[in-house]
């Protein structure tokens, strides 16, 4: 038998309750709580002394075998059913368990010389579990939860009765080291019969889920096996591990109890495909696309504007800017300067997050990972997943829009050869004008104002002014095309970019306000999980 | 109207059988399993025992394991019918035994109809092996049966069925046992519904035939039994069939081959058992009868909880759709494309007027259509009923989880419940696009005038559409005019547009019409999942088909028949019990002395009378001369002469049983070890306590 650590066992107890405290059944919270208790009491009441309890049905012979190991007759035997009504306790050596035996609230007590074999025990006889007299009963429940050890008293007629089995030996099964059975009044029944009884007995113990009974077949009428009872008993007291042994056997009961509470492989963390359709779902509730649509027809306004035919790219203007119709021109040139920083009272006029599909949306998507989530453990954590979240769901939005109009999206930014275009395109206007100046001169100089033509030169036949001008109109329209090719790529990317960055800004609300929490969660109960398998 | 017993019985077995209690309430498995075996006590007596009321009184023999039931059953017989062993528990089928004569009566499945006959032996607990023996005397039959309180639940529970269909019971318990809890469940049971029980105490060590019957016997005056016979039967070898010595059980047969031979003790014992056999069931009325109230009203609860829950969904979502917080959202911007309240049209507007069309669509691309208004509308509405049905499945789930009788629903719901039906999404969808269109068809239809249908045609249908749908959303409670520009803003330039075309009147009406018809259709599809839900849920429960008062009525009419019935046997019920005790109780406050009660006819001389007359036969065939005083004879019988060799005479014990009857009751133990020492009354194996009153006729008094 291996060394049990209970200052370990406390620890692990102790942590396991922290962790499942409102995620489990009061009860099982609170047995826990209560076996706590028991151990830091027990341990402080003379640790190394061994209370023995001799538990049996009525009629067994518990008084009789408590004398006979004793070597005392302080236990009365008798006929009548039920004899022992007050438990009896008799103390070998000389240690003073008066404290122990207050806690465990017995007043008949006696004490007994003692050899070495059995110094440091306590030596109980308990009334019956099984009579009508039914204070009887609730005694030895009392006791059967505090004693360090049993002997479980058993007879030919008895051994088999129900009583015993489902409501004491089956529950107790994880005590078995600190559990010995003495088959008693076998001078009732011939050696043959004892022996199938006490086959019969081991088998129905390993049903009990006592896996290495330790039967004793006695008699204490005629003092048959008593001295190897006896020795057994004897060694469970100088081995002074029985307390710690019986405390840690409940301290795995206990454990057990949460078992059904806790799912039975750990349930990790939220996968990343769970948390992707989080993230894409908010980000139709923060109006990522709308930004980024509004961000995308910004820039090829401005960048028209910039690179357009100047005679007509004046009107681009006349058109309000996509951002600024959200105000989101405000908000992000708020964000940039320095005075003001981007702070968390900013709202964008973004319609998306303040309209009521937006919190639709918002529930939806936190239901959906509440119940992914919740799907891997059992109903106490799930209903703290589903609770956590639905107190997080009124404020997403606003947290989201927040997360938005933090984020640094450059409103009024240009491309470097818009300047060049624009530049030419000036150029280009300036000669068409100068051109057909010429050309207007040239028409009205000689009729009207009698001045000579200014010279024209020509290309071929055709002359300069006139390609000039017209060229020049052709030039600025195909500059202008082929800009506006090249804004629609840069707005493109300009969209794609300020929507990454707003994703992440999501993305960083939704690991933070959903999938951390529930990730919490989950570890609380992965840890958990590990506490009880490891004290299985 | 009078029914008849038989009649009423099995109209309330009908009710019983309907009873499904299917609902995991509180109380619904111990009230099941308790129909189930007053299914069985039905059909296993209280029905073959009302129809043929003159067949053999069966006797049960039943009790503890390792009390050495089996062994007493042998050793009444003289014959191993029953096999003993060491290894609890031990019996396994049932063995009936009973006179060749009496065959007929448990061949066929008169009794217990739920074990097949066997008449070899068994190990299969549905059988019965029935054993015909001439040690056994007409008229009685006794019912071996397994343990009540050993670890194999099966042997229990046959048990049960069995002590519930005997006439009689025989318990035995030993001296080791008799203070036991679970039997003395078992006795406390019997008294309650009054049926008749004898008790064997067995095994007792010679020693302890003194204080061990004495202190049983006051448990049993205490605890109601003190009408009912108490046997001693001490501890003593066996021979080599297994069998007692017979004196030692000598005052048991005896007992009941006088029994047997009284036809009207006989029948008032059968009465009294049926009697209060009848009576514990219909007492049982009341009890199911609340327990079906309370299926039926678990039910109703889950469904008005999930009730409650959509109806405040549905609320909450009607009141989304028009409380304006829709028009917020994409619907706003797509209107605002739509209807050009940007800026530059704004700007445009006033200067260059006839232009704007063209300008504006060489600027701004093709004017947005009025259908991607309808798009956002659509997407948007979807959401927030989708969203609210989800919801409202979830809501309900959940509270029905923390029920044990909804958790139980949920479970065999089978898939996932909590989840809402797979075609949801599709039946929203269309519900939003009926309701765009029954928004067309309306304002199609709206004006009929000329005028109207003019403007309509000329903005166009859909427009007009879009423009009442926008003020559906920016409509409180069906209010226009000023709520409408908080609401939605923009949602006036649409409250204007209709008014132009429609007027004031008409656009009130056609608001209410549209809103009313939005809310018809989006309450349809969430209700939907409701009804979705109970359909997997609760609609899967078929309702009790029973109803309580007709369970309560049953029970009033059998019980008014049952009076008749006794009284018309001429056994009044009430003012006697069966088994009547010659120890009288006043006479013997238990603590004082405690008294073995109630075992009339070993003892005085005149007792003996009726019982040799009535059958003399039977006692023949047990083997023993003469079962009252065979308690002398132990001392031969027994080889070791360690048990209770008291060699005493035939003389003393007529002296003993005349002492018997005086007025004071007196225990007669046989003293096994000290056969003269004066404490210890002389008797063993049985004690007797005598009173004067049922001294004449004692067999039938009792």
């Amino acid at each position: 038998m291996a060394e049990v650590n209970l200052t370990d066992d406390i620890a692990r107890l102790t942590r396991l309750l922290d962790l499942t405290r409102g995620r489990v059944p009061a009860e099982t919270a609170a047995r826990a709580d209560h076996l706590l208790t028991r151990i830091d009491r027990r341990q402080s009441l003379a640790g190394d002394i061994t209370v023995v309890a001799l538990a049996g049905a009525t009629g067994s012979g518990k008084s009789s075998l408590f004398n006979a190991l004793s070597r005392t007759d302080l236990a009365a035997a008798g006929v009548q059913r039920p004899m022992t009504t007050q438990p009896l306790a008799v103390t070998f050596g000389d240690r003073d368990t008066s404290a122990l035996l207050d806690w465990l609230q017995i007043s008949r007590r006696h004490v007994a010389e003692a050899g070495d074999d059995m110094a440091g025990l306590v030596l109980l006889d308990l009334a019956d579990h099984d009579s009508i007299v039914t204070s009887n009963r609730a005694e030895v429940d009392r006791l059967v939860e505090v004693v360090d050890a049993f002997i479980w008293v058993l007879d030919p007629q008895k051994y088999a009765d129900q009583v015993l089995h489902e409501r004491y030996l089956a529950p107790l099964a994880g005590h078995s080291d600190v559990m010995l059975f003495a088959l008693n009044q076998i001078d009732r029944v011939g050696p043959e019969q004892t022996s199938l009884i006490h086959r019969d007995l081991i088998d129905l113990l390993h049903r009990d889920g006592i896996a290495d009974p330790r039967v004793f077949d006695v008699s204490a009428l005629t003092g048959d096996g008593v001295d190897r009872l006896r020795d057994a008993v004897g060694q469970l007291a100088t081995a002074k591990q029985a307390a710690a042994r019986r405390l840690h056997a409940d301290v795995v009961d206990v454990v057990s109890d949460f078992a059904p509470t806790l799912a039975s492989d750990p349930a990790g963390t939220v996968s990343r495909s769970h948390t992707g359709e989080l993230v894409s779902s908010l980000d139709q509730v923060a109006g990522v696309e709308t930004i980024g649509k509004a961000v995308e027809d910004s820039w090829r306004r401005r960048g028209a504007i910039a690179t357009g035919w100047p005679v007509l790219s004046w009107l681009g203007k006349l058109r309000q800017d996509p951002l600024k119709r959200l105000r989101l021109d405000e908000l992000f040139g708020a964000a940039k300067s320095k005075e003001i920083a981007p702070t968390a009272l900013t709202r964008s006029a973004l319609p998306a997050t303040t309209s009521a599909a937006a919190q639709a949306r918002v529930d939806q998507a936190l239901r959906s990972v509440a119940t992914d989530a919740g799907a891997k453990v059992p109903r106490g954590w799930r209903d703290t997943i589903a609770k956590a979240l639905e107190d997080r769901a009124t404020n997403l939005p606003d947290r989201l829009d927040q997360a938005v109009a933090a984020t640094d999206i450059d409103v009024t930014a240009k491309s470097g050869w818009w300047t060049f275009i624009r530049v030419l395109q000036w150029l280009v206007l300036i000669a068409t004008v100068a051109s057909l100046l010429w050309l207007g001169f040239n028409a009205i100089a000689e009729s009207y104002l009698g001045l000579p033509e200014l010279p024209v030169f020509k290309v071929g036949n055709i002359p300069l002014p006139t390609i000039l001008a017209l060229g020049g109109v052709l030039i600025g329209f195909i500059i202008a095309g082929l800009s506006r090719l090249g804004v629609k790529a840069g707005a493109r990317l300009r969209r794609a970019m300020t929507e990454r960055t707003l994703s992440k800004a999501v993305e960083k609300v939704a690991v933070d306000n959903v999938i951390e929490p529930v990730n919490a969660e989950l570890r609380r109960h992965d840890e958990a999980l590990g506490i009880v398998r490891d004290l299985r | 109207m009078a029914i008849s017993l038989g009649d009423g019985l099995e109209q309330f077995q009908g009710l019983l059988r309907r009873t499904r209690l299917a609902v995991p309430t509180p109380e619904a498995g111990a009230i099941r399993e308790q129909i189930t075996d007053d299914l069985k006590q039905l059909d296993d007596y209280i029905l073959p025992r009302l129809a043929t009321i003159e067949a053999p009184l069966l006797a049960v023999v039943g009790g503890s394991t390792g009390a050495g039931k089996s062994t007493l059953v042998n050793s009444l017989l003289r014959q191993v019918v029953s096999r003993p062993g060491v290894i609890r528990p031990t019996t396994k089928a049932p063995v009936l035994i009973h006179h060749p004569d009496d065959s007929t009566w448990f061949s066929d499945d008169r009794v217990l109809p739920g074990l097949a006959r066997s008449i070899t032996e068994s190990s299969n607990p549905r059988d019965l092996h029935t054993v015909a023996s001439t040690a056994l005397p007409r008229g009685l039959a006794l019912l071996d049966a397994p343990d009540i309180d050993s670890v194999d639940s099966a042997n229990r529970k046959l048990a049960s069925q069995l002590l519930a269909a005997a006439d009689m019971w025989l318990f035995v318990t030993s001296a080791a046992r008799y203070a036991d809890a679970v039997p003395w469940d078992y006795l406390t049971s019997a008294v309650g519904r009054s049926a008749a029980v004898a008790v064997v105490v067995d095994r007792v060590p010679p020693a302890a035939m003194g204080p061990v019957p004495k202190h049983l016997a006051g448990m049993m005056i205490e605890r109601g039994l003190g009408s009912s016979p108490l046997f001693a039967v001490p501890e003593v070898p066996v021979d080599e069939a297994g069998l007692l010595p017979q004196a030692a059980v000598a005052p048991i047969h005896a007992w009941l081959t006088a029994l047997a031979g009284d036809q009207r003790t006989r029948a008032r014992i059968v009465m009294k058992t049926l009697d209060g056999a009848i009576a514990s069931l219909t007492s049982q009325a009341p009890r199911i009868a609340t327990a079906i109230e309370h299926q039926n009203n678990t039910l109703a609860q889950l469904r008005d909880d999930a009730e409650a829950i959509f109806a405040d969904i549905v609320t909450t979502l009607e009141n989304k759709t028009n409380d304006g917080t829709l028009l917020r959202g994409e619907v706003l911007l797509r209107w605002q494309d739509y209807v050009g309240a940007g800026a530059f049209m704004r700007n445009l507007e006033s200067r260059i007027g006839r232009l704007r069309d063209r300008i504006g669509r060489v600027l701004r691309g093709e004017p947005k259509a009025a259908s991607e208004v309808t798009v956002a509308v659509q997407s948007e509405l979807e959401t927030l009923v989708l969203e609210a049905g989800e919801r409202g499945v979830a809501r309900v789930t959940q509270i029905w989880e923390a029920d044990p009788a909804g958790r139980h629903l949920l479970e065999q719901a089978g898939g996932d419940p909590s989840r809402v039906s797979s075609d949801y999404a599709s039946q929203v969808d269309n519900a939003i696009r009926q309701w765009q269109s029954d928004v067309m068809e309306l304002v199609s239809t709206a004006g009929s005038g000329k005028r109207t249908q003019a403007r309509v045609a000329a903005l166009g249908v859909n427009a007009v559409g879009v423009a009442l749908m926008l003020v559906v959303f920016a409509h409180t409670g069906g209010l226009a005019g000023a709520e409408i520009g908080v609401a939605g803003g923009t949602a006036v330039v649409a409250q204007k547009m209709l008014e132009l075309i429609f007027g004031d009147e008409a656009i009130r009406r056609l608001t209410r019409e549209a809103t009313e018809k939005l809310h018809r259709r989006i309450d349809a599809v969430v209700i939907g999942q409701r009804d979705y839900l109970f359909s997997r849920t609760l609609d899967r429960v078929a309702p009790e088909e029973v109803d309580p008062a007709t369970i309560l009525d049953c029970a009033a009419d059998i019980d008014a028949v049952r009076s008749d019935e006794v009284t018309r046997l001429g056994l009044p019920v009430a003012a006697t019990p069966g088994l009547e005790t010659i120890v009288d109780s006043t006479h013997l406050p238990p603590t004082a002395t405690p008294a073995l009660p109630g075992e009339k006819p070993v003892g005085s001389g005149d007792k003996r009378e009726p019982v040799d007359g009535s059958t003399p036969g039977e006692a023949d065939s047990l083997g023993g001369d003469e079962p009252f005083v065979s308690l002398e004879e132990p001392g031969e019988s027994s080889p070791e002469g360690t048990g209770w060799s008291g060699g005493r005479d035939a003389a003393e014990s007529a002296a003993a049983s005349e002492a018997a009857t005086s007025d004071d009751i007196e225990i007669r133990n046989v003293d096994a070890r000290k056969p003269g020492e004066g404490a210890s009354p002389e008797l063993s194996g049985n004690a007797v306590t005598t009173g004067d009153e049922g001294t004449d006729e004692p067999v039938k008094e009792w």
